[in-house]
């Protein structure tokens, strides 16, 4: 059975979360579609988690030279041998919804024009309990509004032809990728909003130190530097970042004896 | 006897604004001062022909790689009773150090006082208030919120008792010395803008603010263990961020020209 839909999963240390999120994808009601598994350079397990999952279900492909070459790499390197019609991507540490690609497929097959189409997303702790559902999905789209904030944000199901025709994912960008394919694309081609909940995102402690997070502000900013530039508005409009950085002290929890009764 | 000032002069680039803060220096009402201009990672000679025009004005020797390293360098030889920086691309206020020295006069047991200060662009003009020097000063608020800059008149004593400069946080030497300052002395404030801070592409808030953020982020954070905090607090950096898209303004910027 041919895949319809090809699933980037870049990987890289999160032994933790992988079989949850791999265990998303072998529960979708919809069966087309393989996942392009890439090692970027683990240490932790995660390659033999990914390994046990592909000797068990041929739609997962293990690919990467098991080397670190960063996100962005890793996504531009697994799509480009990506066999379906659609692609979309899964955060190693994130889970689609069981009807997350029949649900995005059904949209997108409904509206050809549509090169792009993205879907609300839950946030989730580090257990795996809903935190709340996100919020950026509340913004609406146009390729305008997309210079300012991303809400183009998970579950994104992108045509492949539309994919390709813009270069994919720039493999040497540090951070902000995932913005930079965005913009590109609502240049090129269509983008469409499905209103269902169909990502679970999580937010993990460790995410990310102040420093990668600074530097995801600095990209972003970049990006949409970038795409003023493409569209021709540079010479009528100016882009500036607004940035709040604020100290913050926080009474440390001190665990109370809890009362028997 | 009349008080001496120690101002280092940390200057970076092509130094375009050079010549207008020296001369800001020289229109000083009070006159004791001595100027040690600091290159770095720039070309020395046109610095040397600056000093040249004026005796009270010196070279550190050998170009530095960043501002920290070059100010504590030169802090280990200073001279006068006060240390003052100026940058290279900003201006005084004419009595900017008569009023901060009135301060310690009025103020007995200051180690430091610090002034507002005002943001202009490459032509001069006034693009507003310095953000956060009117918010009131304390040691702890100081942890949350840099006020005390980037004017600040030190007493050479309070200067070495604090530590003097670091290289530890490159890139916020400033805040840190005025925080280590904060817990062995007093700080006062003199509520007048003597200071105007230049904003233009290629100074050090707009190429490194994020490594500013951080650098500040982590002096705050070695503050809060060395006053004992870390036991009762835990520290965090919350970072929000936005783009803003506006039209080009022709003729000034003024809004609702058509």
């Amino acid at each position: 059975m041919d895949p319809q839909v090809s699933i980037a999963v870049p990987f890289h240390d999160t032994a933790r979360f992988l079989p949850a999120a791999l265990d998303s994808l072998l529960a979708q009601d919809h069966p087309q579609w393989e996942a392009l598994l890439w090692d970027d350079g683990s240490t932790d397990g995660s390659s033999a988690i990914a390994a046990d999952y592909a000797a068990r279900d041929p739609r997962f492909r293990l690919l990467g030279d098991g080397r670190n070459h960063g996100n962005p790499h890793a996504l531009a390197s697994s799509l480009a041998q990506a066999r379906g019609e659609f692609i979309g991507v899964l955060d190693s540490d994130d889970l689609l919804e069981p009807e997350a690609l029949s649900a995005m497929l059904g949209f997108m097959h409904a509206r050809p024009m549509l090169g792009m189409a993205y879907s609300q997303y839950v946030e989730i702790d580090e257990a795996g309990h809903p935190r709340g559902p996100g919020t950026r999905f509340h913004i609406p789209y146009s390729p305008q509004r997309l210079l300012v904030d991303f809400m183009t944000h998970h579950f994104r199901l992108i045509r492949t032809d539309a994919y390709r025709a813009i270069g994919g994912y720039d493999a040497n960008l540090d951070d902000a990728a995932d913005y930079d394919l965005c913009l590109r694309l609502s240049e090129t081609c269509a983008i469409g909003y499905l209103p269902r909940i169909l990502y679970r995102y999580r937010i993990r402690r460790d995410s990310i130190s102040h420093g990668s997070r600074l530097r995801q502000v600095r990209s972003s900013f970049e990006a949409a530097q970038r795409a003023l530039q493409r569209r021709g508005m540079a010479r009528d409009h100016a882009l500036s970042l607004g940035l709040r950085a604020r100290h913050v002290l926080r009474p440390k929890f001190i665990a109370k004896d809890q009362d028997a009764t | 006897m009349t008080a001496t000032i120690s101002v280092l002069v940390p200057v970076r680039g092509e130094a375009p604004f050079l010549a207008q803060a020296l001369d800001s220096l020289r229109a000083q009402t009070h006159h004791e001062w001595q100027a040690l201009l600091l290159p770095i990672a720039c070309d020395e000679a046109p610095l040397h022909m600056q000093a040249a025009t004026d005796a009270r004005m010196h070279v550190l020797g050998g170009t530095h790689a960043c501002a920290a390293g070059a100010l504590r360098i030169a802090g280990e030889q200073l001279q006068g009773d006060f240390l003052c920086v100026l940058d290279g691309d900003d201006l005084l206020e004419p009595d900017a150090f008569a009023a901060l020295l009135a301060a310690f006069r009025e103020h007995p047991g200051t180690g430091m006082a610090y002034s507002r200060h005002v943001l202009v662009d490459a032509g001069n003009r006034i693009l507003g208030a310095g953000p956060l020097c009117e918010l009131p000063y304390s040691p702890e608020a100081l942890l949350l919120d840099f006020m005390t800059g980037p004017l600040q008149l030190v007493h050479q004593d309070a200067y070495t008792q604090a530590g003097g400069f670091s290289a530890s946080h490159p890139d916020a030497a400033d805040y840190d010395l005025c925080l280590r300052l904060s817990e062995h002395v007093g700080i006062t404030h003199v509520p007048r803008a003597l200071y105007r801070r230049r904003v233009h592409a290629h100074s050090p808030a707009v190429t490194r603010w994020a490594e500013q953020i951080e650098a500040r982020y982590n002096a705050f954070a070695d503050a809060v263990k060395r006053r004992g905090l870390d036991a009762h607090y835990d520290c965090a950096l919350e970072i929000d961020s936005w783009h803003v898209l506006d039209p080009l303004r022709p003729f000034g910027g003024v809004r609702g020209l058509a």
